[in-house]
């Protein structure tokens, strides 16, 4: 049919080779002293030539739209990038909080048991966000205790560094008790006792009113402690999903603790308070961080 | 600021700088993808595809032609739609020639929309039709040779780097593609031009 298919491979070859000026000066040499004997040889190039120019005469096509990518195309890389060593981050973060709260409530118990005896309104009063997930007959306990030896706490909050404490954490987490479990009355109302602490007359009041709504509410309180801790992180951090729960929850219940041992040591915060601290906000954002990568990257 | 200077800062992670190299090299890239798959939006997926993987390999860019490194990657992804089609039959490159319902429509109507005058009505006549219909019909790898070295231009050592294969398989594949090439053309013998045909004839 044409002069193409009748040509050996490596005749094909070097027609075509030679069309593309793509051979060696030898090889030129021994192609054109070929093609000036040979006129089928001579057609056959011509025919290549005229293939090559009729694939190159295809219409360069406008496209379609551009390919230039968006930050967010090009984002879920480096999203990704980031990701497992935040994970690590939030991880280590959050054990070592732990670890520091373990060895410090471990360690100083029997003395803060001691102190508990001095300002148990206090106590109830801060212990109510623990209370709720983990131990709420205590609250109940407490609250009786407290009618019976108030004014030592009302004496010793005004220190500074304790009622930024109250503020950061008792507030918060009673928000959440308010919007999660609206049948635990008593857990809502004592949010007055844990930021209006200098007056005794308040904690009795939502103390006892903590032990008639734990009372009542028996059931919802003996929920598994998970189910409370995951609405908490909610309430706090929106991006803070189901993922650290534990996270949150070791933010909130562990703070009373340090804040009942502060009391006993008006001169300031102790380093090991503001390591618990430092530690906990720094999983936090940690944490935050990472889910928002995860959420944006998914 | 040239392209070695724009590549560097891509490869730290400028965005901008990138996006201004793809400006440069979109067309030709999407043209490959076009005549390798025969099809407007496949071939558009495919481009965006390799540009997105170009930009997240950018590291392993060193240097040399970024053309003939861009050209791999397009290659790649047309090598990963074609395999696509073969797991699912339904859009073998029969189904894709302008006469069928499914997918020619967009096509066409693409078509009509964006290029002005000449371009438009090259593209459309029946003579580039039948040129992407031949070259539709040639195996993969000879077709990518052929839109690479022909329809493109590029020199054999792009188009070595292009597929990865060595110099010597290009030069084989594109003379056994353009002797195909010109046997299936030679059917079309009415659309082409003169001095295409004249050849044909005198060699009967």
């Amino acid at each position: 049919m044409s002069h193409l298919s009748r040509l050996t491979p490596r005749d094909l070859e070097t027609l075509s080779a030679f069309a593309d000026g793509a051979l060696t000066p030898a090889e030129r040499r021994g192609i054109e002293a070929r093609l000036a004997q040979d006129p089928a040889l001579r057609q056959a190039l011509q025919q290549i030539r005229a293939t090559s120019a009729l694939l190159r005469a295809l219409p360069q096509v406008r496209s379609p739209r551009s390919f230039t990518l968006t930050p967010e195309m090009a984002g879920v890389r480096s999203g990704w990038r980031r990701y497992p060593g935040l994970q690590l981050a939030t991880a280590v973060a959050t054990l070592a909080f732990v670890v520091t709260v373990g060895v410090d409530v471990f360690g100083g118990a029997a003395s803060t048991a001691a102190f508990r005896a001095a300002a148990p309104a206090q106590e109830m009063a801060l212990q109510a966000p623990a209370a709720i997930s983990a131990l709420p007959t205590e609250v109940g306990a407490d609250a009786l205790q407290a009618g019976a030896l108030p004014p030592a706490a009302g004496t010793s909050v005004p220190e500074a560094a304790a009622m930024d404490a109250l503020a950061v954490t008792p507030t918060a987490a009673s928000e959440a008790a308010n919007r999660t479990a609206p049948g635990v009355g008593g857990a809502g109302e004592l949010q007055p006792a844990a930021t209006e602490a200098g007056t005794p007359a308040p904690v009795l009041e939502s103390g006892a009113a903590a032990a008639g709504g734990c009372e009542a509410c028996g059931g919802e309180m003996q929920l598994p402690p998970t189910a409370p801790q995951e609405k908490f992180a909610d309430v706090v951090t929106p991006e803070v999903g189901v993922r650290t729960p534990e996270v949150e929850a070791q933010t909130l219940l562990p703070t009373p603790e340090a804040i009942a041992l502060e009391e006993r040591q008006p001169g300031g915060l102790p380093a090991v308070r503001r390591l618990e601290i430092g530690l906990a906000a720094v999983a936090l954002t940690l944490a935050a961080v990472t889910l928002r990568i995860r959420r944006r990257v998914r | 600021m040239d392209e070695a200077e724009l590549l560097r800062l891509a490869q730290h992670g400028d965005l901008e700088a990138f996006n201004q190299v793809v400006l440069a090299h979109q067309t030709r890239a999407y043209n490959v993808a076009l005549r390798i798959l025969g099809e407007g939006e496949a071939a558009a997926d495919a481009t965006q595809d390799a540009v997105l993987s170009a930009y997240r390999n950018l590291r392993s860019y060193r240097g040399g032609s970024f053309r003939a490194w861009l050209l791999r990657i397009v290659t790649n992804a047309c090598y990963d739609e074609l395999r696509r089609r073969k797991r699912r039959p339904t859009t073998s490159l029969e189904d894709l020639t302008p006469d069928t319902d499914e997918g020619a429509p967009d096509f066409e109507e693409w078509l009509a929309s964006t290029a002005d005058g000449p371009e438009r009505l090259s593209e459309r006549s029946e003579l580039v039709q039948a040129i992407q219909d031949c070259l539709n019909r040639l195996p993969d790898e000879f077709r990518i040779v052929a839109v690479l070295a022909d329809v493109q231009g590029c020199d054999y050592q792009e188009v070595s780097t292009a597929i990865g294969k060595p110099l010597g398989t290009v030069k084989s594949r594109l003379a056994r593609a353009r002797a195909r090439l010109r046997e299936c053309l030679q059917r079309h013998g009415e659309l082409l031009p003169s001095a295409f045909r004249l050849q044909g004839e005198t060699s009967q």
